[in-house]
C-alpha cells in the first residue's frame, strides 16, 4: 500500500511487476517506485522500529509512561546541530546551505548526527555521575531545552530562506534518504534493535524499581548506561536521517502493553518493532493519501495518531486509579 | 542454633561530601535461622537505615555485617541477591505484570543472561505462589490486588529468590488488623517450614510480642536483643519507648496513654463496667480511686444489672442509667461545680 499510494496511482499489479521483474512494463512507475517510495517505506519502517523500542527503554528506565525517545534531549541535540548548519552557516558564508544541494542535504545529516552524539555522550557522563535515574531525566530535559533556546536565538539572526528550510527539516520526513542509504539505515536500525532483546532481562529487573533491581543482583549503573546509549543510538541515527519524528516513539510502546497483556520485555520489544513499523507506514501513508497534493508532513500526521493514544493512556490510567 | 546474619560494631548512616550523618552506634545483634525476628524502634532510630545496611544498599559508616561467613563489603551484587532477599516500603508498580511475571523476577539471580525459566525455576515460582496462599491469583494483574494481597505476591518473589535471608521494611504498614495478622502468619510458616532467617521491621508492638521469636529492640547506641518474654522481664520496653504521654504496661504488653489528672473520684465496684467507666474518666482526666461509704459522692458499679451506673450524692443515690456517656457527664457536671465553690 505503502508503494501502490501516492499522489500518482500505480497499481498493486505495476508494483509487482517493478518489483520482481526484470523488464519493466513502466518506466515512470518504476522511477517513482524504486527512487522514491522503495526508500521512503524501508526508511518508515526502520525509524518506527527503531523509535519505538527506544521509547520503551526510556519508558521503562525512567518508570515514566509519557517518556519517549525525545526525554533525553538527543533529538533536540540533532536540532541544535542542524540548526548550527542551516542557520549559522548561511550567515557566516553569505549563501544559503539549503539551496546547495546534495552537499548540503549531507552536511545536515552529518550535523544532526554529531548534534545528537554530542548530546547523547553529555548524558552517558551524567548517568555515570549522578546517582539517581530521575536527575538523569531532569538532566535530559534541561539539556532539550538548552538547545532549543540556542536554535531560537540563531533562528533570530539567520536569513528567512534557512529558517524555512530548518523548519522543514524540523517537521521530519521518510523521504530523504536514496534507496542505498535507505537500506544501510535499514540494516544499521534494525540490528541495534536486535541488541536491545539483550536488554530484556535488565528491562525486566528495573521496572521493579532500582532498589529491588539492585537486590535481583543488577549492576543498576551499568545497566542504565548500556539502555541510555543504545536507546540514544537508535534515535540519533532517525532524527539524523528523518529529522525529529515525534509521538511515535512515545505512543507505540503503549500500544504494545495494550496488545500483549505482560510485563515481560522480550515480549514487550518485539511488540514495539513490529507495532512501531506499522505505525510509521501507516502514517507515511496517511501524509500521502491520495487527494492531498504533494504529502502532508511527517509529524503533523504522527501527532494525530499518537495523541489520541497518550490521551487514552493517561484517561485508562486515572479510570484505574479511581477504582483501586 | 546457627546464625545466618551477624552485626558487630556496626554504625548506620549516610556518607555525604559534607561529613554525612551517623544515625546509629556500635550495635551488635545476630539473626538465627528459622526464625522470624522483629525489629522495634521509635521512628527515627534508624529501623530503616539499618535495614538498608544490612541488605547491602548502604555501606556501614563502621563494624562488620556478616553474611553466612563472608562479610557483606566482599560479596558482589550476585552473591549478595543469592543471599539476602528484600520487601522494601516503596509500592511495586509494574504497569501489565500479572502476578507470576512479579514472582518469576524473583528468580533473576539464577537465570542465564536472557532471563530464560528452567523447569526448576518454573516449580520454584509455584511453588513460592503456593505457600503465599495466591495460587488463585496468579494470573491477576498486580496492580489490581488489595494491599494485602499485592504484599502476600511480593513475599512470594522474595521467596522465589531463593536465598536464606528475607529481610523487610514495614511489610504490615498500610495493611488492616486482619491483614497485619495474616501476613505476620504466613512469615512465621515460612521461616519454620524452610529454616530461613526473616528480619521485619515494624511498628505493630503488640504482634510482634505475640509472634516473633526473637525481638530486635533498636537505640541510638545498642540493639537489645531476645525472645519477647526475656525483654519484658528485663522492663526493656519502658527504657525504650519512654516519653511523656505513654507508657508501657509491663503486664498486658500494651501502651498505655498517660494522662494528667485534675480531680480523684472514688468509684466502689469492678468487673468490665468498672474498666470501662474507668477508661472514659482518665481520658477526660479524673481518676477514679477506691470508694469509702461515708464518702459526699461516689459512683456504685451494681454488675449484671440493667442499669449498672449509680451516682450517690450524700447517701442518696441521685442517677442511675445504663451508659457511661451520661455517668460521666454527670460527674463533669458535679465536679466543676465543686471547682467553683472550693
Amino acid at each position: 500500500m505503502n508503494l501502490a499510494w501516492g499522489s500518482v496511482h500505480i497499481p498493486f499489479k505495476g508494483v509487482l511487476q517493478v518489483l520482481f521483474d526484470s523488464d519493466t512494463p513502466n518506466v515512470v512507475w518504476s522511477n517513482i517506485l524504486i527512487r522514491t517510495r522503495l526508500p521512503q517505506a524501508l526508511v518508515a519502517l526502520a525509524a518506527g522500529c527503531a523509535l519505538s523500542i527506544s521509547g520503551l527503554l526510556m519508558q521503562t528506565l525512567f518508570r515514566n509512561p509519557l517518556a519517549g525517545p525525545s526525554v533525553l534531549g538527543i533529538s533536540s541535540g540533532a536540532s541544535l546541530g542542524v540548526g548550527f548548519v542551516v542557520l549559522i552557516a548561511g550567515n557566516l558564508f553569505g549563501y544559503s546551505l539549503s539551496s546547495v544541494g546534495l552537499v548540503g542535504d549531507m552536511a545536515v545529516l552529518i550535523a544532526a548526527f554529531v548534534g545528537a552524539l554530542g548530546i547523547l555522550l553529555i548524558i552517558l557522563m551524567v548517568a555515570r555521575h549522578v546517582g539517581g535515574t530521575l536527575s538523569v531525566l531532569i538532566m535530559g530535559v534541561m539539556i532539550g531545552y538548552l538547545s532549543n533556546s540556542l536554535v531560537s536565538i540563531m533562528k533570530f539572526y539567520s536569513l528567512e530562506e534557512d529558517i524555512h528550510s530548518y523548519v522543514i527539516w524540523g517537521l521530519g520526513n521518510f523521504g530523504k534518504l536514496s534507496l542505498d542509504r535507505a537500506n544501510y539505515f535499514l540494516l544499521f536500525t534494525l540490528a541495534v534493535s536486535l541488541l536491545s532483546l539483550f536488554l530484556g532481562k535488565w528491562l525486566n529487573m528495573l521496572s521493579l524499581g532500582d532498589n529491588y533491581a539492585r537486590n535481583l543482583g543488577l549492576r543498576i549503573e551499568r545497566s542504565r548506561f548500556l539502555i541510555i546509549m543504545l536507546s540514544g543510538v537508535l534515535t540519533a541515527t532517525v532524527t539524523a536521517s528523518c529529522g525529529p519524528i515525534i509521538f511515535i516513539g512515545m505512543a507505540v510502546p503503549h500500544l504494545a502493553k495494550m496488545v500483549s497483556k505482560t510485563s515481560n520485555h522480550y515480549i514487550l520489544i518485539l511488540n514495539s518493532a513490529i507495532l512501531g513499523s506499522a505505525t510509521a507506514l501507516l502514517c507515511n501513508l496517511i501524509a500521502r493519501l491520495p487527494g492531498f497534493d504533494g504529502a502532508l508532513p511527517i509529524n503533523s500526521v504522527t501527532a494525530f495518531v499518537g495523541a489520541p493514544v497518550v490521551i487514552s493512556v493517561i484517561w485508562r490510567r486515572r479510570r484505574d486509579q479511581l477504582s483501586v | 542454633m546457627k546464625q545466618s546474619i551477624q552485626i558487630e560494631n556496626l554504625s548506620t548512616g549516610y556518607r555525604s561530601s559534607k561529613g554525612g550523618k551517623v544515625v546509629a552506634f556500635q550495635l551488635n545483634a545476630g539473626l538465627n535461622n528459622g526464625e522470624l525476628t522483629c525489629l522495634l524502634g521509635a521512628n527515627g532510630t534508624g529501623k530503616s537505615t539499618l535495614i538498608k545496611t544490612i541488605s547491602g544498599f548502604l555501606k556501614s559508616i563502621e563494624g562488620r555485617v556478616t553474611i553466612n561467613g563472608s562479610a557483606i563489603e566482599a560479596m558482589n551484587e550476585k552473591d549478595l541477591a543469592k543471599q539476602v532477599a528484600v520487601v522494601l516500603t516503596e509500592k511495586i508498580n509494574v504497569p501489565n505484570a500479572t502476578v507470576y511475571e512479579l514472582v518469576a523476577y524473583g528468580r533473576s539471580p539464577h537465570t542465564g543472561f536472557l532471563g530464560r525459566l528452567s523447569s526448576d525455576d518454573k516449580q520454584i515460582i509455584e511453588q513460592a505462589i503456593e505457600q503465599c496462599g495466591i495460587a488463585d491469583k496468579r494470573n491477576r494483574l498486580v496492580s489490581s490486588l488489595s494491599d494485602g494481597e499485592r504484599q502476600k505476591a511480593t513475599i512470594a518473589k522474595a521467596l522465589a529468590q531463593d536465598t536464606p535471608i528475607i529481610i523487610l521494611d514495614e511489610p504490615t504498614a498500610f495493611l488492616d488488623l486482619p491483614a497485619r495478622v495474616e501476613v505476620m502468619q504466613l512469615l512465621r510458616k515460612l521461616a519454620v517450614q524452610t529454616g530461613k532467617s526473616i528480619l521485619m521491621s515494624t511498628h505493630d508492638l503488640d504482634l510482634a510480642l505475640q509472634m516473633a521469636d526473637r525481638l530486635w529492640l533498636l537505640q541510638t547506641e545498642a540493639i537489645i536483643s531476645g525472645t519477647p518474654e526475656d525483654l519484658l522481664l528485663q522492663n526493656a520496653f519502658q527504657s525504650m519507648f519512654k516519653k511523656d504521654k505513654i507508657e508501657f504496661d509491663n503486664k498486658t504488653g500494651m501502651f498505655k496513654v498517660a494522662h494528667q489528672y485534675n480531680v480523684t473520684v472514688p468509684v466502689a465496684g469492678h468487673g468490665f463496667e468498672y474498666v470501662l467507666l474507668r477508661r472514659a474518666l482518665m481520658r477526660k482526666g479524673i481518676k477514679p480511686v477506691k470508694a469509702n461509704e461515708i464518702e459526699d459522692f461516689h459512683i456504685r458499679i451494681i454488675n449484671d444489672s440493667d442499669q449498672p451506673f449509680e451516682f450517690w450524692c450524700n447517701q442518696l443515690k441521685a442517677v442511675t442509667t445504663d451508659k457511661v456517656e451520661d455517668i460521666v457527664t454527670e460527674i463533669m457536671r458535679v465536679v466543676s461545680h465543686q471547682n467553683i465553690y472550693n
